[in-house]
């Protein structure tokens, strides 16, 4: 016979434990779903402004980010291929992070708000830490290029970018390992000297 | 598409590979010049690049295998800015005004004027001034043209720069008026 101390003692729930850790990994990859549909925090931020100052009308074509781990988990996949130039190994083991959106649309007679796409741009960028780099304007086209702004003296290695003329946008968020890419560079210089003798 | 992709390419390649400099934002070294914001007009062509100097050291590193000599100026680089604007009535006065207002502050503070060409009454109007330190090394150089009342072009380079290198800036940035100094006329 219990006593009434021992059966007044609280339950532990188990279930609601059960039921949490069941739906945390599709919780997880819902996560990681939705995050590889969409851009970057930076680049939505540029891709915005951009389409705001553009005077809207844009549809997304294609839009995805592949993290360090999705980097990661393809480089992995691609180690087992034998047939794979390792030119392309290698360029992928350069990029740590990508973050890519190409959008159009239809109304092509729009155009940027002169000046003003510029202007709006670096100040939301600024406020995100980026400085542009670059800033053209060109037969219809506009090429913004930002890179970190407290990284002045540092090898830079994230790099953020909008191409647009009056129906396309590209926008393109990246990290780099420089070094990576300077190693991959200079390789791919030895070797067009090499082939060339 | 396939063209946007290919600008979006070339694009990346410029900042990631090619020549040099430094953003700069607060260089307080005696051979920067601020040029302040240069607003583009509402049409008509506008460039503006603004290098950081880790991005210079690191086209120097890449050049260094090919182009040892690109390389050492480069290095020796801390920020390179270039501004070409194309004028239009809206801004022709505004920027015209800024160029000789620039012009006039480098001849306040000592610069040396390299080159001066004025076409009159239209033509180019371009002039170079250097910022020696003593006799052997130029810690800054500015190019400033107004083409024929067109398009105003915006060069300013910060670094340790040996006259005999102003050849090879010239060269990797494709500065016309840089081309034709002689170096004995820095000396």
């Amino acid at each position: 016979m219990n006593s009434p101390a021992a059966s007044s003692k609280p339950r532990h729930q188990i279930w609601p434990w059960i039921v949490g850790l069941a739906l945390a990994p599709v919780i997880a990859l819902g996560g990681m779903v939705w995050s590889a549909c969409h851009l970057s925090r930076d680049a939505t931020a540029l891709r915005r402004q951009i389409m705001a100052a553009s005077g809207g009308g844009w549809h997304t074509r294609v839009q995805f980010t592949a993290d360090r781990t999705a980097l990661g988990a393809v480089r992995g996949g691609l180690s087992l291929a034998k047939d794979l130039p390792c030119e392309a190994r290698e360029a992928l083991a350069a990029v740590r992070s990508a973050s890519i959106g190409v959008y159009e649309r239809a109304d092509t007679k729009s155009s940027l708000a002169g000046g003003a796409v510029l202007a709006d741009a670096d100040k939301i960028m600024a406020l995100h830490g980026w400085k542009r780099l670059v800033g053209v304007r060109e037969s219809g086209k506009t090429v913004l290029i930002y890179l970190p702004a407290a990284a002045e003296k540092a090898t830079p290695s994230r790099i953020c970018l909008a191409v647009c003329d009056r129906c396309e946008l590209v926008i393109v968020a990246a990290e780099i390992d420089a070094d990576a890419l300077a190693q991959f560079a200079l390789r791919k210089i030895d070797r067009h000297e090499f082939a060339g003798l | 598409m396939n063209s946007i992709f290919c600008t979006s390419a070339f694009a990346a390649a410029f900042v990631w590979a090619s020549a040099s400099a430094s953003f700069a934002a607060a260089d307080t070294s005696s051979g920067y010049v601020d040029f302040g914001k240069i607003a583009p007009s509402a049409e008509g062509r506008y460039v503006e690049v603004d290098l950081p100097q880790g991005l210079i050291k690191f086209a120097a590193k890449l050049a260094s295998k090919q182009e040892p000599q690109t390389a050492e100026v480069l290095g020796n680089l801390k920020h390179v800015r270039i501004n070409v604007v194309e004028l239009c009535d809206a801004n022709r006065e505004e920027i015209v005004g800024r160029v000789r207002a620039v012009r006039k502050e480098l001849e306040s503070q000592g610069w040396s004027q390299l080159v001066t060409v004025r076409e009159q009454p239209k033509g180019d109007d371009v002039q170079v001034c250097a910022k020696m330190r003593g006799e052997e090394a130029i810690e800054g150089l500015v190019v400033t043209v107004i083409s024929d009342q067109k398009e105003v072009v915006l060069v300013n380079i910060v670094g340790d720069i040996k006259p005999e290198q102003i050849a090879t800036l010239a060269d990797r940035f494709d500065i016309e008026p840089l081309k034709n100094i002689k170096v004995a006329a820095l000396k």
